[in-house]
């Protein structure tokens, strides 16, 4: 099975499991499963349930091995039917990233972020919980010809951190439904703060994207300009002069470049952050604390006026 | 191209504006809203819903999406999309951008083209309002074609409210009239589609003005023949599709253009209009099944030959008698139906006989003794063949008739056979064909379906492959377009067509020019086009054929003419002068 083929697999058989549709996986290359639709209220008044029987398979070559069974690919009626059943469910969602403070095992996980020796020693450590607002932004580039991005931001809530990569560092982890009962730091921004944050964010990098669909665009529209302009060539009455003017603006309103952005869903993910205080082993010099983000495996140093050493 | 006195006006003077429009399509209220409901889903469902979008996502212009959407709906419905119309729809949206004239020759499945185009630009969010025109006899077919082969329902727009919807399918005379007109024209479509476009030829009409003022983004226009007397024709079109396109008349006809039907520097005007016309033409490997034609010879009875001489040498003398008050057209009509039967004919004689009182014919009692002859003929000798052919054959047919009398007598004699038909004419509202065709395909009862020319035009049957040509018509792209109906892409069967022609009639010569000099039978439909539209460069076919019978005093005579004139077909077919096909 080919990359985007196993992963179109995996979509369906997750999306099943999902629903608690009954469903049986053959030699991993079949999908046997059973779903049920609700035949429009247009039809029946309630709306009727019925079984629908699914026999998938996502290389071509199965469906002679299989016969009767279904091929899903990129594009086809089937998929298109379980993305849109899927759009239905998480749209939002709460969940924390688990993290157990253990001062022994993150001081190791520490001393392997460091590109140099410790030269300090830890003392007391800290967990706090820190609110990320997480958007998922779908982006339609439109002209004539239209292409389509997914784009995911986050916010973080108490700093206001905005960050366009951490969703591929949580994609893999298990992530808790319940929320810390102690230890989460209050959120200094409210939502709608932080997601005015994140489309402000979003607009600015929009702005800087490659304009090549643009100006290829713009390419066209003056091609068709050009033809336009040599039929009405020579024409100087007021009636074809208006035929130019409306013409011209057709065009324009085709070539006219636009990108409509819809927010997918979102996630309020409340992620770990631990401050440690230490002790230079020279005690003469005064250390800030030391913050360690688990999630991005990242350490940095609390920023103060005062002058002190950074190691 | 020429720049002087070219108009630029003030806003095209400098450029508009290309900074994309960033627009956020929903609300993070109704989100809000739901934080605080605390409608929390989980991680999980979270993490699908991203990766269904981005399985969803549209990538570029390489692959056609509607392809792999409805592989699974077409296997199940046995629908196969033919190379040529692929390579069609892939060249209209990513060479032509949305922007063409699909001129297929007849049979190849330009409307399929043009679903396939209309379901593309939807499953890419290109497209989200059409309309669609056709001839008010096409738009059932259309209805159903985009509904069970692409899914696409339609609303058929009869009311002024109809307008407001998103995918509207209408008649381009209801379309034009006043209301609707103005209601189209206030509204901005992301695609147009225009089928039989050829109607739009002349850009002084009605037709053309107004689907030229109509907003849109994307425009497919539909015909089969983009090109029938003149090259203005297909100047306006072409302008009607993207204006400048082929500069100005003025410079058009400068450059291009030899005399009205002649083309000049052909190889870069072809070049011009391979920008916007996409024609694919048939060949050996379209996916044609065989056409097998039977020709077959009914020898009148001597009452019915009587008449037919009779009423042959009444037309010939009327017509020279200048004064009659009788135009050639009754006349002509007049031959065409004593071809076709004694019932077809009764009904135009019995009026001739009334007009006596009018003085209008210079002998009265010659069309009431016509009249009476033709009362005392009560059987057809073709009709004993006819339902020989379809008792010994099990297979559905199709008969083609010109005239609703020989329509309604071929019904009454089958039914008097014991055999079930069905009539199909141009007097059925368009749901009621599609319901007579419903009724011909899936209920085993009816075996025939007695047709007119006008009933059947643009009608697809191609789930039966017989056809008896129970009469032929003068025109042969009348004939063309008969057999058109079975014998066209999706045929998976070989075709059967007979032909009836009776001895020592006009049918009997025009059946050899036909089939021996125009060899229209032994043509993949479509072909037969180029010949015809050789031969028709002046007057009509069918003027030709009046012209002929009314000039022949014998049957010797009438034959003498139509060699003259297959040797005449001969000599056109064989001169090697620049065509229209150089440019098409």
């Amino acid at each position: 099975m080919k990359q985007n083929e196993a992963e179109i697999f995996q979509f369906m058989a997750h999306a099943l499991q999902l629903a608690n549709a009954p469903y049986n996986i053959i030699n991993n290359e079949l999908i046997m499963a059973q779903c049920q639709i609700q035949v429009p209220r247009s039809f029946f008044t309630p709306a009727h349930i019925e079984n629908l029987n699914l026999q998938l398979v996502c290389v071509p070559e199965l469906l002679k091995k299989y016969p009767g069974a279904e091929l899903v690919t990129r594009g086809s009626f089937r998929l298109e039917w379980f993305i849109e059943g899927i759009r239905q469910r998480g749209q939002l969602t709460k969940a924390t990233y688990p993290y157990e403070l253990n001062p022994l095992r993150t001081s190791k996980e520490i001393t392997a972020l460091l590109d140099k020796p410790v030269d300090f020693y830890f003392e007391r450590p800290n967990l706090t919980f820190q609110p990320h607002l997480f958007a998922n932004f779908h982006l339609s580039f439109e002209t004539d010809e239209k292409f389509e991005e997914m784009r995911c931001l986050s916010i973080n809530l108490v700093s206001g951190e905005i960050a366009s990569n951490l969703l591929n560092a949580l994609i893999k982890k298990k992530l808790s439904p319940q929320i810390p009962k102690k230890n989460t730091t209050k959120k200094a921004f409210s939502y709608r703060e932080g997601f005015e944050a994140l489309w402000n964010h979003l607009q600015w990098n929009l702005k800087h994207h490659d304009p090549t669909w643009i100006t290829e665009a713009q390419q066209r529209w003056e091609q068709e300009l050009k033809y336009l302009e040599a039929y009405y060539q020579g024409n100087q009455t007021q009636i074809e002069q208006n035929n130019f003017y409306r013409q011209a603006a057709e065009i324009y309103q085709k070539y006219q470049p636009a990108i409509h952005v819809r927010l997918t869903n979102l996630a309020l993910l409340y992620l770990p952050l631990i401050t440690f205080t230490v002790e230079a082993h020279d005690s003469n010099t005064t250390l800030p604390l030391l913050i360690y983000d688990p999630v991005r495996q990242r350490i940095s140093w609390e920023k103060t006026n005062s002058s002190v050493h950074f190691p | 191209m020429e720049q002087k006195n070219l108009i630029k006006p003030q806003s095209i003077n400098h450029l508009p504006d290309f900074t994309p429009v960033i627009s956020l399509t929903n609300n993070f209220s109704s989100f809000l809203l739901k934080m605080r409901q605390k409608k929390w889903d989980s991680w999980e469902a979270f993490l699908l819903n991203f990766q269904g979008e981005t399985l969803a996502l549209r990538q570029g212009a390489e692959d056609l999406l509607v392809l792999t959407h409805l592989q699974e709906y077409w296997r199940q419905n046995e629908v196969i999309p033919y190379p040529h119309q692929i390579e069609t729809v892939k060249r209209v949206i990513s060479q032509m951008h949305g922007r063409a004239i699909l001129a297929d020759e007849v049979g190849l499945g330009k409307t399929i083209e043009a679903g396939m185009i209309l379901k593309e630009y939807l499953l890419r969010g290109l497209v989200k309002k059409f309309l669609i025109l056709t001839p008010a006899a096409l738009c059932r077919q259309w209805e159903v074609e985009l509904r069970e082969k692409f899914e696409i329902p339609v609303i058929l727009a009869r009311t002024d409210y109809d307008w407001s919807y998103d995918a509207v399918l209408a008649s381009i005379d209801t379309a034009k009239k006043g209301i609707h007109r103005e209601r189209i024209q206030e509204q901005y479509y992301d695609l147009i589609i225009v089928d039989e476009a050829h109607k739009l030829k002349s850009s002084t009409t009605q037709n053309w003005q107004f689907v030229n003022q109509i907003k849109k983004k994307y425009f497919l226009l539909l015909t089969a023949t983009p090109l029938q007397n003149d090259l203005k024709e297909l100047f306006n079109l072409i302008t009607m599709l993207r204006p400048g396109q082929l500069g100005n008349y003025r410079s058009f006809k400068k450059k291009y253009m030899l005399d009205k039907r002649t083309p000049q520097n052909s190889a870069e005007l072809k070049q011009l209009l391979g920008e916007v016309i996409i024609r694919n033409k048939h060949g050996a490997n379209m996916g044609f099944t065989k056409r097998h034609v039977h020709n077959i010879p009914v020898v009148l009875s001597p009452i019915e030959q009587q008449l037919y001489d009779q009423v042959t040498s009444f037309i010939r003398d009327t017509f020279f008698q200048g004064s009659t008050g009788i135009g050639a057209l009754p006349l002509l009509m007049l031959q065409r139906e004593i071809c076709s039967s004694t019932f077809a004919a009764v009904l135009t004689l019995f009026r001739l006989a009334q007009k006596i009182d009018e003085d209008q014919i210079t002998d009265p009692e010659r069309a009431a003794n016509l009249f009476r002859l033709a009362q005392q003929v009560k059987d057809n000798s073709k009709m004993k063949i006819v339902t020989e052919l379809v008792t010994k054959n099990p297979e559905k047919m199709i008969i083609f008739t010109e005239f609703l009398a020989t329509q309604s007598y071929i019904r009454t004699r089958l039914e008097q056979a014991g055999i079930a038909s069905l009539a199909f004419d141009g007097s059925l509202s368009a749901s009621k064909k599609e319901f007579t065709k419903y009724q011909f395909k899936t209920d085993p009862r009816y075996q025939v379906l007695v047709c007119t020319e006008s009933g059947g035009e643009g009608i697809n049957l191609q789930f039966c492959n017989t056809m008896i040509n129970y009469d032929l018509p003068w025109n042969p792209m009348r004939l063309e377009q008969r057999i058109g109906r079975i014998h066209r892409l999706g045929q998976l069967r070989d075709v059967y067509i007979y032909n009836l022609s009776t001895c020592n009639t006009i049918e009997e010569h025009l059946l050899k020019l036909l089939s021996e000099k125009i060899q229209m039978f032994e043509m993949v439909i479509g072909e037969s086009e180029r010949v015809i539209g050789k031969l028709c460069s002046g007057k009509s076919f069918e003027a030709r054929i009046l012209e002929l019978v009314i000039s022949s005093n014998s049957h010797q005579e009438l034959q003498q003419g139509f060699q003259r004139l297959g040797q005449e077909i001969d000599q056109l077919l064989a001169l090697d002068n620049p065509t229209w096909e150089e440019i098409l």
